[in-house]
């Protein structure tokens, strides 16, 4: 075998060491970092629920908003439109065309945020909840966001999400440990706590 | 006596690597690749004004790229705006790009870059042949590591709540097993969404479970298998039609076709004799499957 040098005789050899390296490293990534598994050139289409199939809670503090503490933005696969699943306005997110540019832009984040887990986007989240829920007043002091992925446990007859939560203190997102069922809802409720 | 020193495993693949291509089945699968990329753009035509335009632009330059790589002496310059307009789809779709997207362009960067009967670097039917088996163990792997299929459930959520196509092939596959071996009938499925954090109840007859799990486990158990099988020279064409019958599998279930026709791209050059025969008949059937 003669090996010959420059660009372009290397890119073969550049390809399949890109096939075998990256999906490992792919692997450790997603598993660290949350984000889809069938995103960023990884080999794990199929192997996971796509984040899609996530769903995105949102806590914000409870003094601030008595009546919104918590909402889901969740989509309804029938009706296509993400709502809010606790408090009295529950059509604030009714979006059935996704008609203004706050849905669409909203739509987009969320599917950015199930897919990718970026505190950027959840820094993103978090402005337009200050700005949607608080309008006129200083930002909300703390803001959580939990993502669900969806677990069906068929010899106990069971379906389940796997839950991880980040919470917003002082400007920075620190991560929960992963919790499951609905004790992730209360975990996350504390951590967000009141306003002081 | 001098014993023949049997060559290390990294060396035999590193000569399996450079071995010589024949000539008229990397025509043939250059022609395929290029025919499918050709076929998806004439599909995507559609819309009015300059939607349209651009869209018959881009098959056009398709066209005239696969037709130009018909000569061996145009060849590499017929394939480079294909390579670039491929490079701009991931770009603009990035992070939300399919990922056979990357698979399809690094594809058409290797026959850009490759001189015939020049090169001593592999061959990209080589690096095909190889790369395609790297991406079905990797598959197989990644599947068991997040753990979703050793106990089957990723397919039951697919089963139990997934309006979508795979989820409707795999309980038409369900309740035809069921029906042939007399098992109890499936409940009327798909079940409406639950909210997963709340939790639901989920019944479901052992057999489904198991069959169910037999699928799962199956999936990524020939997933990283036949890869490793391909490892012995003897067997490698019985491996490949292995994979492709497992292709097969996957593409009845996802409907993944573009991916199948760059997956059976790769896996036909292990059968070099009787390119002529399969890669338009394998053609003929796939676009037939896409359209029908």
């Amino acid at each position: 075998v003669t090996l010959v040098r420059g660009p372009r005789a290397r890119l073969p050899y550049c390809i399949l060491a890109l096939l075998f390296a990256w999906p490992p490293i792919h692997m450790g990534l997603s598993r660290h970092y949350r984000f889809s598994t069938w995103r960023y050139a990884g080999m794990g289409m199929y192997a996971a629920p796509d984040g899609a199939e996530r769903d995105v809670y949102v806590f914000l503090p409870a003094c601030a908003r008595p009546d919104v503490p918590t909402f889901a933005l969740t989509p309804d696969r029938k009706l296509g439109f993400y709502y809010l699943t606790n408090g009295p306005r529950l059509d604030l997110l009714a979006l059935p065309e996704l008609k203004t540019d706050e849905h669409r832009a909203l739509a987009s984040l969320i599917k950015t945020i199930k897919s990718l887990n970026r505190p950027s986007d959840f820094d993103r989240l978090a402005r337009w909840a200050d700005e949607r829920f608080f309008p006129g007043r200083a930002p909300a002091t703390s803001i959580g966001i939990l993502l669900t992925e969806p677990h069906v446990d068929m010899a106990a007859g069971t379906a389940h999400a796997e839950a991880f939560g980040f919470v917003r203190e002082q400007g920075r997102w620190t991560k929960v440990d992963p919790m499951r069922g609905p004790a992730a809802l209360s975990a996350m409720a504390s951590h967000v706590g009141a306003c002081p | 006596v001098s014993a023949a020193r049997s060559p290390h495993l990294f060396e035999r693949l590193l000569a399996d690597l450079h071995a010589p291509v024949d000539a008229v089945a990397f025509v043939w699968f250059r022609r395929f690749f290029l025919g499918k990329l050709l076929f998806f753009e004439i599909l995507s035509i559609g819309g009015t004004g300059l939607p349209l335009l651009l869209a018959v632009v881009r098959a056009s330059v398709f066209a005239a790229g696969a037709a130009l790589s018909e000569s061996s002496r145009w060849c590499r310059l017929g394939v480079a705006p294909i390579l670039a307009f491929k490079l701009l789809d991931v770009a603009a779709s990035f992070p939300f790009t399919v990922n056979h997207a990357f698979l399809d362009a690094a594809l058409l960067l290797l026959l850009t870059s490759f001189v015939p009967n020049e090169d001593k670097t592999p061959h990209p039917v080589r690096v095909a042949q190889a790369g395609i088996l790297m991406i079905f163990f990797w598959a197989g792997i990644h599947k068991v590591a997040d753990g979703y299929y050793l106990d089957g459930q990723f397919l039951a959520l697919r089963v139990l709540y997934d309006e979508g196509d795979m989820g409707r092939r795999l309980r038409w596959m369900l309740e035809l097993f069921g029906r042939l071996c007399h098992l109890p009938p499936l409940p009327a499925l798909p079940l409406p969404r639950p909210s997963f954090i709340v939790g639901a109840e989920v019944a479901t007859d052992a057999w489904v479970r198991s069959a169910l799990q037999t699928l799962s486990n199956g999936a990524w158990m020939a997933e990283v298998g036949l890869p490793i099988l391909m490892l012995g020279r003897a067997s490698r064409p019985f491996v490949a039609a292995g994979l492709l019958g497992l292709e097969v599998v996957i593409l009845l279930f996802t409907g993944e076709i573009s991916f199948a026709f760059t997956v059976v791209a790769c896996l036909l050059t292990f059968f070099p004799r009787i390119a002529g025969r399969t890669y338009p008949l394998a053609f003929l059937i796939l676009i037939a499957c896409r359209l029908g």
